[in-house]
């Protein structure tokens, strides 16, 4: 029985110019005890579909579709019921950790304020030593002289991991972390992210990692899921995707990535041409389709829908006769 | 970096204020056509008072001089007679200066308790029914003059509705706080516009905020996150508000002190400018400056204890 | 795009442009009442008329009438000349005064600079109405004092307005180009820095004229500014506090006047500030 079932999530927001869905029909489901990640380029709709799931979109924005979570439709429920979810059963780790603390209020009292709302603890001096506890789990060193420190006096690395204590402090059966390393230096971000595997193991939690970078998502994820243009794309357990993509714009992102053996010599980089679609007026058919190099009537037209393309693989392009690892390579050797 | 240093710089950032303070009530005085001290003792003064007052002030002396004399005379706390009560100047300013704090100080508290639940309101329903009737509101509040509605409100709640007393000060705290609603609460209606617009836009820009965004995935109701996210927040904003507004209640005073006939430093400085008093009007000058000079001292030290982001240095 | 939404309402433009033009339309149906007063209503304002005093609003008699039998509402459409023309004029002089020295300070800098920034920081310290009166307390209570005061306490906020913005101004390209070409100081600063820092001045300016209006009548409420006879809001509304029990349209209704004229200057001034404001951004 998985633990989160998306089904046909779409998400629309309303602007002054008109209405865009940012997120077309999405369907995954995540495992107890798993990561599994979401990856794709800025306006992909990864952030937005975690946002769905926990109802945190703005006025202007709206969710159709289901997201089951124990035996519950996410969507369906009233902002109490959610309030209830929230933090204590399914809890979110954001991008920026420095400005998702409040500056004027202690640190250990934003740990602990999840614990203190769902009734997690009993009093003050538990919420504290709670609060030591978990500190001292994500690694920052000497809490019990910095749980009275406010934000400012962190750096963004410890500032993330009070993030992390904070996302932790219920003991949720799920933590969505939307970038958690991406404004942070490249030292701090393999710690982060080593921090995040070993507390997943050790509180048996299920991680859902949003991220554009696929190296992070090779370290870490079991399973990942592709987004592109709102949609998903491409869907398979973190090695089949790496080693055999079976959708062009997966094969674009890896191709990105420079490669110490084969790009040598050539010192040029390969980034797929074109831009990510304006979700206003998406294209017909794939929304892939205008910066893919295998693209014909068929894929122009209609709308691809995603298939198992191999086992416990899934893609929506319908090409997959044709690919094959030249495809971008011949594509920049034109350009 | 302690609250020592910190007071000792600003207040040694404050002394050239005070000097101009000093500066332009002493030149000021002295700029009136003709004779300083006949202009003071008056058309009928004999020639004997007229050289002992010109001795006392020192006219005769450069004009440096004089202005140390001057400084010098302030800081000790000798700002002259009044001509109208006979008396030290200083003397009948602190007689005089619990009235207009006690009614400052209540405008104050007033005007916040009506500002902070409306915009609070406003900001909460943004572009909507509520929002814009507090935004109307405020404009036309804005656009009445600070005497008008005290009027009005003698009007409505002494005359035609005898609740509040006409006039006066009273005796006793809880009688004076009864003369004092109708007065403080103009001055609050006057203040209340500026305070909410301010307020309201820094509530928005704070209720977007990414902490409070963060916040809310902890799954903290609307209210918690309230009071703990934004309102601590805007705390800051309310108190920078007022501190700069400070000039507005304080001019506020002089008027609502005259249609309620308080007898606070704000109704003196006109019946001493019509008395053409002017060892009065320059002790209240001085006096009005100073205050101001430490209302924004301490309101600097309030947000430095407030905000942990801002160091003592 | 980003995947994080605003929450933001953006008033529609009709809306904005309704508020500008509904401002500017009452404004200019009173200013053309007052230029047109005398001929508009048969009583005079000044005229007293014993058999008719404390007349409550009537047909005959809109506003009614004072304790000397004189028409309300024509002493109030008398005195929105003289009000608007104190709003105009006592915003135009400080304007001017701090557009100034606030250009002097800061294109010179140095000793100028500083000299005049020390003068802003005191005559800032004063609150606003109590430098006035001080000033007032030195001219004399009149109409010529209340011009010189309100002058005197309203032109260090321009003066700070627009030295930031000449600092910033300073700095750009076209005013390196043309010091390069050789052009004197006050060229430069006639023909290119005032032109361009003038923006935010005026949209201050709206919201100063309903503050000096505001002052005007209260002045002259306290006695300090316009004196009877003349009609002028501040001083009716004065008058009439002696007959509050008695007579309180002689209070209330002329308060009204500056009110409206009061909301249609914000709405006017608001319209105007968010329409420079697009101008200069764009």
């Amino acid at each position: 029985m998985s633990l989160l079932d998306i089904r046909n999530l779409t998400t629309r927001i309303s602007t002054s110019r008109g209405v865009m869905n940012v997120v077309e029909d999405v369907s995954f489901t995540v495992e107890p005890g798993e990561c599994f990640g979401i990856v794709g380029e800025s306006g992909s709709g990864k952030s937005m579909t975690c946002r769905s799931i926990l109802g945190l979109l703005s006025k202007s924005g709206s969710a159709t579709g289901a997201a089951w979570f124990e035996g519950q439709d996410l969507l369906t429920l009233k902002s109490g019921a959610l309030e209830q979810i929230r933090g204590r059963q399914i809890a979110m780790i954001v991008q920026d950790a420095a400005s998702a603390l409040n500056p004027v209020v202690r640190i250990g009292t934003q740990i602990a304020e999840a614990m203190v709302q769902h009734g997690l603890v009993s009093s003050k001096a538990e919420a504290r030593q709670r609060s030591l506890d978990l500190m001292s789990k994500v690694g920052i060193p000497a809490a019990e002289g910095r749980i009275d420190d406010y934000p400012h006096q962190f750096s963004g690395g410890m500032c993330q991991r009070v993030v992390i204590a904070a996302a932790l402090s219920c003991s949720p059966k799920l933590i969505i972390a939307d970038e958690p390393t991406t404004a942070l230096d490249v030292t701090i971000q393999d710690q982060i992210l080593r921090l995040l595997v070993a507390l997943q193991a050790e509180f048996g939690m299920s991680l859902i990692l949003v991220t554009h970078d696929m190296g992070v998502v090779a370290q870490t994820c079991q399973r990942v899921a592709v987004m592109y243009g709102g949609e998903l794309v491409e869907m398979a357990d973190t090695a089949s995707l790496f080693r055999t993509p079976r959708h062009p714009y997966t094969m674009g992102l890896l191709n990105c990535v420079p490669h110490l053996d084969r790009d040598v010599g050539t010192a040029r980089l390969r980034p797929i041409p074109g831009a990510p679609p304006d979700l206003m007026n998406p294209p017909a058919g794939c929304r892939f389709h205008p910066r893919c190099p295998l693209a014909n009537d068929a894929c122009k037209s209609t709308r691809p829908p995603l298939r198992e393309v191999a086992a416990g693989h899934f893609s929506r392009c319908l090409r997959q006769d044709v690919l094959g690892e030249e495809i971008w390579t011949a594509e920049s050797a034109r350009a | 970096m302690n609250i020592i240093t910190f007071l000792r710089k600003r207040i040694l950032q404050s002394l050239p204020v005070v000097f101009g303070i000093l500066a332009v009530v002493f030149l000021v005085v002295r700029m009136i056509p003709g004779d300083p001290a006949r202009l003071m003792l008056g058309i009928h003064a004999s020639d004997a008072k007229l050289s002992a007052l010109r001795e006392q002030l020192g006219l005769d002396q450069p004009i440096w001089q004089q202005f140390t004399q001057f400084v010098g005379h302030a800081v000790q706390g000798e700002l002259g007679t009044s001509l109208v009560f006979r008396r030290d100047v200083l003397e009948v300013i602190l007689d005089r200066l619990p009235v207009t704090l006690s009614l400052v100080a209540f405008a104050v508290l007033l005007s916040v308790a009506i500002s902070l639940p409306l915009a609070m309101l406003a900001s909460m329903r943004q572009g909507r029914g509520a929002d814009f009737l507090v935004r109307s509101g405020a404009t036309l509040t804005l656009a009445m003059p600070g005497f008008w509605l005290g009027l009005n409100l003698l009007i409505l709640f002494a005359v035609i509705f005898p609740l509040f007393p006409v006039s006066g000060y009273g005796k006793g705290l809880g009688d004076r706080i009864w003369h004092l609603f109708l007065p403080a609460l103009t001055i609050a209606f006057s203040l209340a516009p500026i305070l909410i617009r301010t307020l309201r836009a820094s509530l928005i820009e704070i209720m977007s905020a990414p902490h409070v965004d963060f916040a809310r995935t902890k799954g903290l109701p609307e209210l918690v996150l309230i009071r703990r996210h934004v309102l601590r927040n805007g705390l800051m904003a309310t108190i920078t508000i007022l501190g700069v507004n400070i000039g507005w209640l304080i001019g506020g005073s002089v008027v609502v002190e005259t249609v309620f006939t308080l007898p606070g430093i704000g109704a003196l400085i006109i019946s001493s400018v019509t008395a053409r008093d002017f060892p009065m009007i320059q002790g209240i000058a001085l006096i009005f400056g100073g205050m101001v000079v430490v209302i924004n001292l301490v309101t600097d030290l309030i947000y430095a204890a407030l905000d942990p982001r801002v160091s003592y240095d | 795009m980003t995947s994080q939404v605003r929450r933001q309402a953006r008033p529609s433009r009709m809306a904005q442009m309704g508020g500008l033009i509904s401002g500017a339309a009452i404004l200019t149906v009173i200013l053309l009442a007052s230029l047109l007063a005398s001929h508009l209503i048969p009583y005079d304002p000044i005229e007293q008329n014993l058999r008719d005093t404390l007349q409550p609003p009537s047909l005959a008699h809109l506003f009614g009438t004072d304790n000397f039998g004189r028409d309300i509402f024509a002493r109030v459409l008398h005195a929105a000349k003289l009000d608007l023309m104190i709003g105009f004029l006592c915003v135009v002089f400080p304007w001017m005064l701090g557009l100034a020295l606030g250009g002097i300070a800061g294109y010179f800098g140095g000793l100028a600079d500083t000299l005049i920034m020390r003068t802003v920081d005191t005559f800032t310290a004063f609150p606003f109405l109590i430098m006035v009166i001080g000033v007032i307390a030195i001219m004399g209570p009149g109409l010529f004092g209340m011009y010189v005061a309100l002058t005197m306490a309203g032109w260090s906020i321009y003066a700070r307005i627009v030295r930031a913005e000449v600092l910033v101004i300073k700095k750009s390209e076209y005013i390196l180009a043309a010091r390069s070409l050789g052009y004197g100081h006050g060229r430069i600063l006639l023909r290119h820095v005032i032109p361009n820092v003038v923006t935010p001045t005026i949209i201050f300016a709206m919201t100063d004229m309903v503050l000096v209006i505001l002052s005007t009548t209260s002045l002259s409420f306290l006695g300090l500014g316009v004196q009877p006879p003349t009609p002028e809001w501040g001083v009716m509304i004065a008058e009439g506090r002696g007959f509050i029990l008695s007579a309180w349209w002689m209070v209330t209704l002329p308060g009204l006047a500056v009110v409206l004229v009061g909301v249609a200057l914000s709405l006017f001034g608001d319209g105007i500030a968010r329409i420079l404001r697009e101008g200069s951004q764009a």
